[in-house]
């Protein structure tokens, strides 16, 4: 049976049920709870939920401001400052930042550390990825380490930065090839308590209360590869992506 | 015959208190409507969302307007129920006249809006509390979360007053369709088409109370117009009398 054959069946049916409720079964109830709710129990009801209700007010402000997303009142040009960066970097190669933690915009979403024994360090990266910028530097000696860290722009939805909610990319190192995979598509369900219609028509007016919040966000990222001196890097299909910071 | 003498005022208090225990059925039915709304809320009132290829973020918004706008509907509809016959009828074992019984209905709306008006603003106290534990805190907003107290105030006078202007507005609906039935088709086509003509006519009744951005003011402009209100539909409720 499809399901517009059920809704035709089910839509008469709970019609049926809807009319026998109102008709025979709530005019039933309405006799029996009006016999149980007299003036003093409704009275004692009233009182019990409005002594609730006020109660509620010294719970909230004691609850700890701990563990919030904390929204950012210049959202907006934190995601153009971290537009800009992501587009430097991207075209002006000659002038590299050299340490990705004080650039303003963006932000460290993960650290990892791989051990290497071979001589050569090649990339494998996730085609539904969408391209992000590797940067290698060289370290001054040869640890047998590769340091992975990678950073993401600012990402905003209404004055509320996510970024730190962003997962980076899946890393994986086997046989001297360094693979980033996409993670499956991530879905996040932000929440935000607005001033309420009330109070919001006073501070934010009439058509600032209505005012649709603006949304910043792309997907750019940002890795950045530590290598031991010595080892060899072919860079493959990926030499565009893949810049230098120093050394060859 | 008796020697004792009785103001309007005693009499309507009286009244007025008398009504209040015979229509507690009205209150517990604001309860049930602001714990509806409180459950519907909990839903989020609205939402908006973007995507990208690998990423979708949707953010909800919270607050108790539900809860408010459900409030002002059941004060409208007390209002307007106040004025039929089965509820008039209440005050015939009452010694009083029309003006009393108008006197303490308008007390008994007043009672309910303040009632009503603080419940409703306080129910969004107790959905932030309920968010806080049973929601994710890592996905939540901190902004607007934790409500000042002043906000809090001034969310509740403006609810008491909003109310209180929307009960006025449903008895005097209520009192004009008592006085003549045709009111209740012509008021609402009345409203509809003026709606239709003047498309700008609500934004601009709006505009007039809380356009200038003063809580005194739109208080004053409030507390005017209902009086107005009430006043008008006192005198046409007396010429019921009168005519009857």
């Amino acid at each position: 049976m499809n399901l517009s054959a059920m809704n035709f069946i089910l839509l008469p049916l709970m019609i049926l049920i809807i009319v026998i409720v109102l008709r025979d079964i709530m005019p039933f109830i309405r006799t029996k709870m009006s016999g149980l709710f007299t003036w003093k129990r409704s009275f004692i009801c009233a009182g019990l939920y409005l002594g609730i209700l006020v109660l509620m007010v010294p719970i909230l402000y004691v609850l700890p401001n701990e563990g919030f997303i904390k929204v950012s009142n210049n959202g907006d040009q934190a995601s153009t400052l971290s537009q800009n960066v992501l587009s430097d970097l991207y075209t002006n190669k000659s002038n590299l930042p050299l340490d990705l933690d004080k650039q303003q915009g963006l932000y460290k979403t993960s650290t990892q550390t791989f051990k290497t024994d071979t001589k050569k360090l090649s990339f494998n990266l996730d085609p539904n990825f969408n391209p992000p910028l590797i940067f290698v530097e060289r370290k001054a000696v040869d640890d047998g380490e590769i340091n992975v860290s990678t950073y993401a722009g600012t990402q905003s939805v209404g004055g509320i930065d996510f970024t730190k909610l962003i997962l980076p990319p899946a890393m994986s190192f086997r046989n001297g090839t360094l693979s980033f995979q996409s993670n499956n598509r991530q879905v996040l369900d932000l929440k935000q308590f607005n001033a309420d219609v009330t109070v919001a028509q006073f501070k934010n007016g009439i058509l600032g209360s209505i005012q649709s919040p603006s949304a910043n966000f792309g997907f750019g990222q940002v890795i950045y590869l530590r290598i031991p001196k010595s080892l060899e890097l072919d860079k493959g299909a990926y030499s565009d992506q893949i810049q230098m910071i120093s050394g060859t | 015959m008796s020697s004792k003498k009785v103001s309007l005022m005693s009499i309507s208090f009286k009244q007025y208190s008398y009504k209040l225990r015979a229509h507690t059925g009205l209150l517990n039915r604001l309860l049930l409507t602001q714990i509806l709304a409180l459950l519907l809320s909990l839903l989020g009132t609205s939402s908006m969302g973007a995507g990208s290829g690998q990423l979708s973020v949707t953010v909800r918004s919270y607050s108790a307007n539900m809860v408010i706008v459900f409030s002002i509907l059941w004060v409208m509809i007390v209002a307007v129920l106040l004025t039929t016959k089965p509820y008039k009828q209440i005050e015939m074992p009452l010694v009083g006249n029309r003006l009393t019984g108008n006197l303490s209905d308008v007390g008994l709306l007043m009672t309910a809006s303040v009632f009503a008006g603080i419940t409703s603003t306080l129910g969004g106290v107790l959905l932030r509390d309920i968010m806080y534990f049973i929601s994710d805190r890592s996905t939540m907003a901190v902004d607007g979360f934790f409500l000042t107290l002043t906000d809090l105030m001034f969310g509740m006078v403006v609810a008491i007053l909003c109310l209180g202007l929307v009960s006025a507005m449903g008895y005097f609906i209520g009192v004009l369709v008592q006085a003549n039935k045709a009111f209740a088709i012509l008021i609402p086509v009345a409203t509809i088409g003026a709606l239709r003509v003047y498309t700008h006519l609500g934004q601009s009744v709006v505009e007039f109370y809380i356009g200038n951005v003063s809580l005194l003011l739109f208080a004053l402009k409030v507390m005017i117009t209902s009086i107005i209100l009430f006043g008008v539909s006192m005198m046409v409720s007396h010429r019921m009398e009168a005519n009857q």
